[in-house]
Order: structure tokens, then sequence, then C-alpha cells
């Protein structure tokens, strides 16, 4: 065989299909990790797996920026939050290593989840999406500003609030509570 | 030999997938922490929605991307509250295992 | 100036932010604060009065969503109404500066104080009926507050319970009667809705139907009977409170959205008819109940409903204008009876009347001050209350029935007989317990003071009144009715005379005659307890019934039905079991032994998840309701994704 064959087939291979169900693949185990699991950290840790996946999905979908933002503050940001909340938490909780990590709604919840899915999908399929593929390289960044301080600048600054009261909020719950007696 | 290109179907499939896992997630983790990790994955799930229709969508332009990263936004504000009641609440009741709540009750 | 009318009651947004905000820094400077805003708003309303008395309407409407407007509307009724509601609301905020000064939770007091007068301010400016709507629950909500305001009171937070859910009923059928004007014009706005009646656009029977399930909102707000039962318990809250509901706000929205809804009133006799019945009523009915009554306030809010009557009865024979003056002159003198009894009790530090007598030594100046208030409401000539009352009468006594007319005339006399037992027993004749009686400070006489000054001429309002909404004629002018009703009030307070400060008749004589009547309307007819122990109870247990019946004859059979399959099918498996499985698994061991992990995974979480659930369904079926009622969130949160699938369902079309 020629190497001009293979690579006439290495050509023919829609990489992005492939590179599609490999992201895909690790996305949907990791996520079943996440929720299977009895241990939180592995939890924690198979999460952020899932966040990189996400934003391997992203770049798939020439959404770079969505991406880079994924990555830095969910993978990067929020994963650091919610690791040292474990970690505050739960070597001093007993409970969780012990038992089942599921609550007694385990069957009707894994029925309930699949019938979702169930529902979801055939919907999905039953749909005619208008689709036309946008014959782009990769998103305008600038667009995204734009779309931000034009027509969704209200929502942007109330978004900007929202973190700020979240702050504050997260802040004002944790405070010890001083007993005046 | 892979040649079926992937289309807006195949993403939305996965996003529900993913959805689906965060409902069972959220309707059967007996800790709470684990509920917010569940709803996490939900959020993400939706955000992959939106950003494959505004790919496939026309007439979208941006907006599904600046609607995912609103939903960015809205994730990171919830996980930092839903952490901080977690706290509070094991603070108070020296557990998070969610069966241990049953407040609507009353 | 003009142009921006509608913006006029921002100062008092403007307060009621500051407070929010501030609170706990200002405590009872919040009062000042409020009064400052209120009054503003007072000062700028006054500037509109050139414009309102050449007649003009100024309205300034924009469109809020396709098909609705927001709109601000000022004429001659909104504006005398912002007047009186926002000097009134000044002055019993100045009032509580001083009144509330040790109590806590002062931010949440002044907060829903202020923005009960904002939405009541709103409630008059909007012009049409869906903002009004809005002002109207806002009202409720505060009231709900306040009324309960010391929550750690059962009673106070049951009475604030009471008003929400009482007025909430009346606020239903308001609903519904905006809605059927809703779809008979497709407007909310006053002017479309009268000018869509007046051209035929609405049938008459449209217009009964509207008309009636508004007034069922009144009936609600204003305490008329039946729903009136809030408005004694309404009590509990700070007397400040008492005073905003009695006499700026709540009860007199509803009287303000009946005149301003008039036009449409005036072409539905049927309505009519109704309004002057029940009006008549709760005159008369709690008149009686407030002669029996033991407490300061109490007497006082049982003379609120009676009073309302009075307007409402106005309302049910044409007179508009006889209520609306009423109305007003209601509003100063009941607000000046509100925070004399605040300043009495204040010092006494009981509200109970038995146990005061001679404040009058120690407190000259709330005493005189209440005595025209008293004067006032007994309709003696020269007092404000006088001129409405007199107004009313000769109303009735034209187009009204003689009936109702004859019972206004008796509630007279009964009013100024319990007005005057009021008076005599807690200023005059000697102490009857052990209290240091003080005048109040200075910001509380002040309203006090400003008060009674208005009770003695509001009267004078009328002519004005009558130029500003271009009324030119009233009921006519009847001796007959004026000197028998001036006759009334004078026997009452002869007969109060009598009794209570020269105690020429000594009422234990009587005791065997006024002892069942007294107890009959010291507990007010038992109409409470009809309603909370049978109407309510009896609902309660139709209720139970019906759910029982539900539950015994359709869940029960399903999970009997399940329970007796699933017992059969687990016949079949152990013979499956036992013949084919077991020597099948005794071969394949070895691959068993390697898939035990993912087996023994879904054995304990999957199948016995299963069979607990089968062993709850056959062994306790009665539990299964427990189940799903267990008082966790994850229970409820799968009813909800089991809505969501049903909604997925029918959309995507699965089905």
């Amino acid at each position: 065989m020629s190497l001009s064959l293979i690579l006439s087939y290495f050509e023919m291979i829609n990489w992005h299909t492939i590179a599609f169900y490999i992201i895909s693949i690790f996305l949907i185990s990791s996520a079943v990790y996440v929720v299977l699991t009895g241990n939180i950290v592995r939890s924690v840790i198979a999460l952020i797996f899932t966040f990189l996946m996400t934003a391997g999905i992203y770049f798939l979908l020439q959404a770079e920026f969505i991406a880079v933002v994924q990555m830095l503050i969910y993978a990067g940001a929020i994963s650091v939050l919610i690791v040292f909340s474990v970690m505050l938490i739960t070597d001093r909780d007993k409970n969780i290593n012990e038992t089942s990590p599921f609550s007694h709604n385990l069957f009707f919840g894994s029925i309930a989840s699949g019938l979702f899915y169930l529902a979801v999908s055939i919907t999905v399929h039953n749909t005619s999406w208008n689709v036309t593929l946008k014959n782009k390289e990769f998103t305008d960044i600038s667009l995204i500003a734009r779309g931000f301080l034009t027509e969704n600048v209200i929502a942007f600054e109330l978004a900007a609030v929202l973190l700020l009261v979240a702050l504050a909020a997260a802040i004002f719950i944790i405070k010890e509570v001083k007993d005046d007696n | 030999m892979i040649t079926n290109s992937i289309g807006l179907s195949q993403y939305l499939l996965l996003s529900s997938l993913i959805f689906s896992i965060g409902i069972f997630g959220v309707l059967t983790k007996k800790h709470i922490i684990s509920v917010l990790f569940s709803i996490e994955l939900m959020l993400n799930a939706v955000n992959i929605n939106l950003v494959a229709f505004n790919k496939f969508l026309p007439d979208v332009f941006v907006a599904g991307q600046i609607f995912a990263l609103f939903i960015i936004v809205v994730a990171a504000a919830e996980i930092a509250i839903g952490l901080a009641i977690s706290i509070v609440i094991f603070r108070g009741k020296g557990t998070l295992v969610l069966e241990d709540f049953n407040l609507l009750k009353h | 100036m003009g142009d921006l009318f509608w913006l006029y009651p921002l100062p008092l947004l403007a307060a009621l932010i500051i407070i929010f905000i501030f609170g706990d820094q200002l405590q009872e400077k919040s009062g000042l604060i409020g009064a400052v805003g209120s009054g503003l708003v007072f000062i700028l309303s006054i500037t509109l009065a050139p414009a309102v008395f050449s007649g003009d309407k100024l309205v300034y409407s924009f469109q809020w969503f396709p098909g609705v407007n927001l709109g601000f509307r000022i004429d001659g009724l909104s504006w005398i109404m912002l007047i009186v509601v926002t000097f009134l609301v000044s002055l019993i905020l100045l009032y509580s500066y001083s009144y509330m000064e040790h109590e806590k939770g002062l931010r949440r007091f002044f907060s829903f104080m202020v923005l009960f007068g904002f939405s009541m301010v709103q409630l008059i400016v909007a012009d049409n009926l869906l903002q009004l709507f809005i002002a109207w629950e806002i009202m409720g909500l505060c009231s709900y507050s306040l009324i309960g305001f010391y929550f750690e009171k059962s009673s106070a937070a049951s009475a604030g319970k009471k008003a929400f859910l009482t007025t909430k009923v009346g606020d239903v059928f308001m609903l519904l009667g905006i809605l059927v004007l809703y779809a008979a014009t497709g407007s909310f706005n006053y002017d479309e809705i009268f000018s869509a009646a007046s051209s035929g656009l609405i049938s008459l029977s449209e217009i009964a139907l509207a008309t009636l399930f508004i007034f069922g909102g009144v009936v609600g707000k204003s305490a008329q009977f039946p729903l009136h039962i809030w408005l004694p318990d309404a009590m509990e809250g700070p007397t400040p409170v008492s005073a905003l509901i009695h006499a700026a706000a709540m009860v007199k929205a509803g009287m303000y959205l009946m005149i301003r809804l008039y036009p449409l009133y005036e072409v539905s006799e049927f309505t009519l008819k109704i309004i002057m019945i029940v009006g008549t009523i709760t005159v008369l009915f709690a008149a009686l109940m407030a002669i029996f009554a033991d407490d300061f306030k109490q007497v006082l809010a049982f003379s609120t409903i009676s009073q309302l009557g009075y307007m409402t009865v106005a309302l049910g024979c044409l007179g508009a204008f006889p209520a609306l003056l009423h109305v007003i002159n209601h509003a100063f003198f009941k607000a000046l009876l509100f925070l004399g009894a605040g300043s009495v009790i204040h010092s006494v530090g009981t509200g109970d009347i038995r146990k005061m007598g001679g404040v009058f030594k120690y407190q000259k100046i709330t005493g005189s001050a209440m005595l025209l208030g008293t004067l006032s409401i007994a309709g003696i000539p020269g007092f404000s209350g006088f001129v409405s009352k007199d107004e009313i009468l000769l109303q009735v006594y034209e187009h009204g029935s003689l009936f109702s007319y004859y019972i206004l005339l008796l509630t007279g006399m009964l009013t100024a007989f319990y007005m005057f037992r009021l008076y005599f027993m807690v200023f005059t004749r000697e102490k009857r317990s052990d209290y240091h009686g003080h005048e109040s400070p200075v910001s509380m006489l002040i309203p006090l003071v400003l008060l009674g000054i208005a009770a003695v001429f509001s009267g004078r309002l009328k002519n004005p009144l009558m130029g500003l909404l271009n009324i030119t004629e009233t009921a006519h002018h009847n001796n007959i009715v004026v000197y028998s009703s001036v006759a009334a009030a004078l026997i009452g307070i002869v007969g109060a005379l009598l009794i209570y400060y020269l105690k020429i008749i000594d009422i234990k004589n009587y005791d065997s005659v006024i002892s069942g009547p007294k107890k009959f309307f010291q507990n007010r007819y038992y109409f409470d307890y009809f309603v909370e122990e049978i109407i309510c109870k009896y609902f309660v247990k139709i209720s139970g019934m019906i759910t029982m019946a539900i539950e015994r004859w359709i869940f029960d059979g399903i999970v009997i039905f399940a329970a007796k399959s699933i017992k059969i099918i687990s016949n079949y498996t152990k013979v499956a079991d036992q013949y084919i499985v077991d020597g099948f698994v005794n071969k394949t061991a070895a691959i068993t032994k390697t898939f035990s992990g993912i087996s023994n995974f879904i054995d304990i979480y999957i199948f016995d998840g299963a069979v607990r659930f089968i062993e709850i369904v056959t062994v306790r079926k009665g539990e299964i309701m427990l189940y799903w009622n267990n008082g966790k969130i994850q229970t409820y949160l799968l009813w909800t994704v089991v809505g969501i699938i049903l909604i997925v369902s029918l959309i995507g079309g699965v089905f």
C-alpha cells in the first residue's frame, strides 16, 4: 500500500466527526461518573474533566470564545471554589462515604431521567430544524462584545449586579453569627 | 469509513443526554454537594444547546453565545451561593444528607 | 411644571427607598423622612390646583406592553383624594415618630407605612383598572404586615392573616369584575370603559355583573358586611397603622374605587339595590356592636365600619357626591380620633376604657381635640360630620328607600350615644384604675391640633368640591330631615350624658335586660364564630372527605391492582427461578463472578430499591401516600420532572 493511498484515506476521514464522537464519549462517561461515584472528591475531578470536555465541544462548534471562558471560569475558578468547599465539609461529615450515595429516590429517579431523555430525543428527532450552516472559520469576538453592549446592555449590567450580589450574599451567609446571649 | 458529518441533532442529543444525567443526579443523589454538581451538569448541557443553535440556526447572529455567557455568569453565582448555603447548613445541622431534611413536610 | 404631574408621587418613593436602606440607622427618625416625603407630595399636588379647578384633566400615559398603557390621571376626584391622603399620611407619620419611639423593628414599620401611603397615592392617580388593582394588592400586603407588626404575639399574627385572607376573598371578585370589563371593552382605561358603556358597547347585564363583582372587592377592602370581620381584629397593629387603615388608605380605597367607577354603577339599578342593602345592614350591625365594646380602638373600629356603611348606602342611591364628602370628612375626624386614642393609650398604658376615666385632667389638648372629633362624628351642626351626614340622609330620603333612611336615623342616634359613651368614660369623672397620665410629646400633638381644626372646617369644602367636580345640584334641602337627624344625635348625646357622666341612670339596675344582648353584641353576633368554626371547619371537612374519597377509590384501587399483578408475576418468576435460572447460574458461575461488581451494584441499588418499593406497596399500601408526601425536596422534584416529561412529550409529538 503506497503512502499516497493512505494519505488519501486520511483525507476522506471526517476529523470533525471523529473528534465529536471521541469528545462525546469522554464527556458522557465522565458525567456519568460524576453522578454515580460515591466519593465526592472523585466526583469533583470528574466534574472538572466534564467541564474541559464541554469546552472541547465548544471548539468543535467554532465558539472559541465560549470555550476559553468555559475553561477559565468553570474549569478554573468554579472548580477551585468547589474543591475548597468540599475540603471544608467532607472530612468532617461522616455520613458521606459510608452508605449508598443515592437516596430512596433512586428507582424512580432513574426511570424519570430515562423517560426525560427519551421524550427529548424523540422531540429532537421529530422536529424539522431549519438548519443553515454558517461558513465561518471562527466567531468574531467583537460581535459578541457588540451584542453585550448594544442589544443586551441591560442584561449585561444586571449580570454584573448579580455577580456582585452573589459575592456579597455568599460572604454574608457564611459569616459566623455572633450570639448576643 | 466515517463520512457523515455531525449536524444539529447530534449536538442536541448529546446535550439532552448530559441534561438527563444531571436530572438523574439531582433526583437521586444523597448529598447536597453532589446535587449541586448535577445542576452544573444541567447548566453545561443547556450551554451546549445554545452554542449549537447559534451555529446551526439562521438569523441568530451571536445571540446563542451571548446567552451561553449569561448562563455561565448565573452558574458562577449559583455555585457560590449554593456552596455558601451548604456550608451554613452543615454548620447548623452537622450533615448535608438531603434525606435528613424534610422541612417541606411541616 | 404641570406636565410632570405624574412624577409628583416620587418624593414618597424616595422616602421609601431612604427608609428601606437607612432605616436601621434612622430608627424613629424615618417617620420624619416619610412625613417630609408625603408633605412634599401634598405641596406639589396643591400646585396643581389652578389646572384642576379650571376643569382640566391631566393625563399622562405610555405603553407598558402592547395593548395596555401605564397611565396617570389627575382630575377633580383624584386631586382631592390625593390632597387628603398625603396630608393625612404625613401627619400620621409625624405622629408615629414619637409614638413608635421605643419599639423594635422600626425599619420594617416605616418602610411598610410609607409603602402603604405610596401605593394609595398610586391607586388614586392610576388611570386604569389594572394599575389600580396592582396598588390595591400592594396595600393588602402592607396591611398584612402592619397589622401583624407585633408578630411575636399570636393574636397579632393571626389578625394580620385574617385581614389578608378576608380581603383576598373580595379581591378575587374584584379581579373577576375587572376581567369582565376587559373582556367586554378590551381596555382597562376608565375613559374607554365609560365611553364604551355610554355608547352601549357593553350590555347592561355585563355592567351589572362587573359592578357587582367589583363591589365584592370593595366589600372586602372597605369592611362591609359580611367581610367586615377583619377590621375589628386589625386593632392588633400599632395605633398609627389603624389610623392609616381607617382614615387615609385601605378602607377608603374601596370607596374611591366605587366613586371612580360611578358612571358604571349609575346605570345598573340591580347593583345599586344590592349596595344599598349591604350598606344598610352594615350601618346598624356595626353601630350596635360599638355600643357594647370595651376597647378604645375597637369602638372606633366598629364606628368606622358603621360610617363606611353610610357611604355605601349613599352610593347605593345615586349619591356619589355625598359619599365622597363623607369619605373626606370621615378621613379627617377618624384620623383625629385614632391618633387621640393612641395618645391616650400611650399615656394610660391600656386600651380598656373601663380602666380609664379622668384622662382630661392630664391630657387637655388631646381631650379637646378628641371632643372636636367626637362632636363631628356625632353629627352636631357646625362640625364637618354634620354636613356630609346630612347630605347622605337627604340623598337617601329623596332617592333611597324609606327603610334605609330610618335605619340611618337610628344609627345616627346610636353613633352619638356610643361616641359620647366613649368620651365620657375615658376623659371625665374619676380615675378607675391606677395610672400615671401625662400629656403626649409635641410631635404627637401637632397632628392632633391640625386634625382638630380640619374636623371642624372640612365640612366647608362642600361648595368648592361641588365646583371642582362640576356638580350642579344635590339633594333638595328638607328641614324635616335635618331637624330629625340633629334631634337623633342630641338624644344619643343626652342618653350618654345621663348614663355615663351624670350617672342619673344606673345601668346596673337594668343588668337583667341588657346582659343578654350585651353578650350577643360583644361576641360580634357570633358571626366570627360562625365563619371560623362552622364555615371554615366544614369547608375543611368536606374537602378532606373529597380527598379521602379520591384516595380510597382511585389511588388505593391502583395500588391494590399493582400489588396483585406483582404477586402474580412474582409467582411466575419463582417458577422460572427454580427450574431455569438455577441450573443456568451454576454453570456460568465463573462469568457471573467477573460481572459481580456490576450486578452487585445493580442488585443493591436498583433491585433492592425495587424490592423495597414492592414491599412498601404490598405490605403497607397506606404508606404509599406518605411516601410521596415525605417533605423531601427530591421527591417533589421528581414530580416536577414528570410534569416536564409530559410537556415535552406533548410539544414534541411523542404520543
